[in-house]
């Protein structure tokens, strides 16, 4: 019976090393993470905040009482509610940063306490088979072993360290796309995006932060891929105009150049304002004739410098497009340069 | 009264969405149209363009809006569509914002 005692021994101590681990350790992560309370599906936050609600008396339920009570109010209470809206959006957005840290963080020492505990079997199963004696025990401690390295190398090649970082950094980019919108929203007016509003994109902004929707979304993205790669391109006549990539100087001048026919537009819908429209056009026109191939396209509309103000901007509109259905977006962007030009008074 | 529709193709070589989303917009401007769709197609000799097809509008009002971005589930978009970004196919959701 000797040689059995070390062999107990060591079987002893590895059991309770496990149960040191699995007690003390993995109680106070699972602990840490629970659902933020704004997010209860079954109460809405008047629930929260009202008679004996959940989060009385928090900030929260400050700030919601600021938001509600201003707004419907003039212009003054809504920027107030706006204010109030926004510090909402911090303070939940507090929260759900914390959820998923604690999320996360579960995620990773669950994999590591796997792993650790693995290494404590494998470990106690070689010093058992180093100190025992018996062949037979020997030949029983080494077929258990080679169980758990089977099993071990199976759940990584489940749970790969890689895969797990994939999915973290899919719900990194997840969570960075929500917040992006809520924070252009955040510079909105209650009434174009409310609190509610603010809420919906702060619950999708939870979500996003788990590995289950990571998941889904890596699924989904992966799913299209393939569906592009392998998808049959609709062909489409030789004759289809290609138009360049527009450059960034190109974009600015033709949105001031689109900002000004839309005035001249206007200023020509008013009896007051037409004849100064009209001169402007006429100025826009005889910056046009000064190009020689712009030149030949006005004329053959038989524009002159006499021309009706509504007849020239019809034209120039005109001219544009065929220029472009052409494939002469060069001269697209001479017509708005010269628009432009005229309407900002350089000339 | 029936629509006058004008199609042109995006080279596949776009460098990026917003480029993308420069072109549609001084496009949507300089053809006086509203775009109404985009998708990947291909020329009868193999070259790949992005198709995005304009409706012909009366005013220049409320044109060269747009914002251009990876489609997400549910984003709410004018619509979907599909662009050659740096030669490969995307799926873009194209936004209106408010008329000026």
């Amino acid at each position: 019976m000797r040689p059995k005692e070390p062999f107990k021994f060591v079987m002893q101590f590895t059991m309770t090393a496990l149960m040191f681990f699995v007690l003390f350790c993995q109680p106070q992560i699972a602990l840490a993470q629970s659902k933020p309370t704004e997010f209860d599906s079954r109460l809405d936050d008047k629930g929260l905040c009202t008679g004996n609600g959940q989060l009385r008396p928090t900030e929260y339920c400050d700030f919601w009482t600021i938001y509600r009570d201003n707004r419907t109010g003039d212009a003054n209470q809504q920027r107030i509610a706006a204010d109030a809206r926004n510090e909402l959006i911090k303070y939940v957005r507090g929260r759900v940063d914390r959820f998923y840290e604690e999320y996360t963080n579960k995620k990773k020492f669950n994999r590591n306490l796997l792993q650790t505990i693995f290494d404590i079997l494998e470990i106690g199963a070689a010093a058992a088979i180093g100190i025992t004696n018996g062949e037979r025990a020997k030949e029983v401690i080494g077929i258990a072993l080679g169980g758990v390295q089977a099993t071990r190398t199976s759940l990584n090649k489940n749970f790969e360290l890689l895969q797990t970082r994939i999915i973290i950094n899919k719900m990194r980019e997840n969570r960075a796309q929500v917040l992006a919108r809520i924070v252009v929203n955040m510079r909105k007016p209650v009434a174009d995006y409310s609190w509610l509003d603010a809420k919906n994109d702060l619950r999708e902004f939870l979500y996003v932060g788990t590995f289950n929707n990571a998941m889904d979304s890596l699924a989904a993205e992966t799913g299209d891929a393939a569906q592009n790669a392998e998808q049959t391109l609709r062909i489409v006549s030789n004759d289809l105009v290609e138009v360049p990539e527009t450059t960034a100087a190109q974009a600015v001048m033709a949105s001031a150049a689109q900002r000004g026919l839309v005035q001249l537009e206007q200023n020509l819908a008013n009896d007051q304002t037409r004849p100064e429209a009209t001169q402007t056009l006429r100025n826009i026109l005889a910056e046009l004739n000064q190009d020689a191939e712009l030149r030949q396209r006005t004329e053959a509309r038989g524009l002159s410098a006499t021309s009706d103000g509504a007849a020239i901007l019809a034209a120039i509109i005109g001219i544009r497009r065929e220029a472009v259905l052409a494939g002469r977006s060069d001269l697209a962007s001479r017509i708005n340069q010269a628009i432009v030009a005229v309407v900002n008074g350089d000339n | 009264m029936s629509e006058t529709i004008h199609t042109i193709g995006f080279p596949s070589s776009m460098s990026s969405i917003k480029a993308l989303e420069q072109t549609c917009n001084t496009n949507e401007i300089n053809l006086n149209s509203k775009l109404k769709s985009l998708d990947t197609v291909q020329k009868p000799g193999g070259k790949k363009v992005t198709e995005a097809i304009f409706v012909e509008q009366v005013s220049p009002a409320g044109l060269g809006q747009l914002t251009v971005r990876k489609t997400t589930a549910n984003d709410g978009a004018t619509f979907k569509g599909k662009a050659f970004i740096l030669t490969q196919p995307v799926d873009v959701s194209v936004f209106r914002t408010q008329s000026m």
